[in-house]
């Protein structure tokens, strides 16, 4: 818990908001989960699947950052970037309890995302979205956290390999493996008739 | 990796990409949690130090030894009155 401080008159911005939280400054604080929140939430929600966990795993890793933060080294790196690493670890936590408890797999029971569509177009993309979910899910955790923040964060290869901590040219070709996987994973969960179908015109 | 290639054309994997970019999109986190979170960790927590008055503690000690000395004497007289009889 960060401690409260009086009123600094000094406007904070994405540049001193971290110097400012980790002098405990609770604005700066509060700046730094608004500009990460909805970004976390969104990667933790995609590699679980629950909403419950994905909230579970959200709060920890604001607990976690903010617990941190008098440690948190600036080296320009973004600060998100430290975020997803927690986030990272975490998600692996929560497989590996997972996995002990033999709880019943998660890739069976893919969770929809909440959207309005209408109903004739919400049945056919939650089959899509389902299958894509499934496939996803079964690959390592680095492809996973490549695809979400290629697509979902719309980060170009330079800004993937500062959050992964690899080079760009790594993640240009992690990315093209990841996608084969991918593939591969949703033809053996049935996607490939429909796909191919459509390959062979 | 070349027989990688081979066996998903450009096309087919372009195909992939479209429907990554189609489904994959942003979910919004619940607002309560979002605002009940925020407030959890931003918040001071309010912390109320309760103080003890001396002359309460005193008592307390003196209540203890006052039934210690009791019990002794009472397991003492027990004792005695056991080999008298």
């Amino acid at each position: 818990m960060i401690k409260g401080r009086a009123k600094i008159p000094l406007e904070i911005t994405a540049e001193n908001a971290i110097r400012l939280a980790r002098e405990g400054n609770s604005e700066a604080f509060s700046f730094l989960y608004n500009l990460n929140v909805t970004r976390i939430y969104n990667y933790i929600f995609y590699r679980i699947g629950s909403e419950d966990d994905a909230e579970d795993i959200t709060s920890r890793v604001f607990y976690r950052a903010f617990g941190h933060i008098k440690t948190y080294e600036d080296k320009g790196i973004p600060f998100s970037a430290w975020l997803y690493r927690i986030a990272h670890n975490l998600i692996a936590n929560f497989h590996r309890d997972r996995q002990r408890r033999k709880e019943v797999s998660l890739d069976d029971q893919p969770e929809m995302p909440h959207r309005v569509d209408l109903p004739e177009t919400w049945i056919e993309k939650k089959q899509e979205m389902d299958l894509l979910l499934k496939g996803m899910r079964r690959l390592a955790p680095d492809r996973q956290q490549l695809i979400l923040l290629k697509y979902l964060e719309d980060l170009s290869n330079a800004e993937i390999a500062v959050i992964m901590g690899r080079t760009e040219g790594a993640i240009k070709s992690l990315y093209h493996r990841a996608l084969l996987a991918l593939k591969d994973e949703m033809v053996k969960i049935g996607y490939e008739s429909t796909e191919n179908k459509g390959m062979e015109k | 990796m070349n027989n990688e290639l081979n066996k998903y054309s450009v096309p087919y994997l372009a195909n992939l990409e479209s429907k990554l970019s189609q489904l994959l999109q942003p979910v919004r986190p619940d607002t309560e949690f979002v605002n009940t979170l925020k407030a959890k960790l931003t918040q001071v927590p309010t912390i109320v130090v309760e103080t003890t008055k001396r002359g309460s503690k005193f008592l307390f000690v003196g209540l203890g030894v006052l039934v210690g000395i009791a019990a002794i004497w009472l397991i003492g007289k027990s004792k005695n009155e056991d080999i008298e009889g």
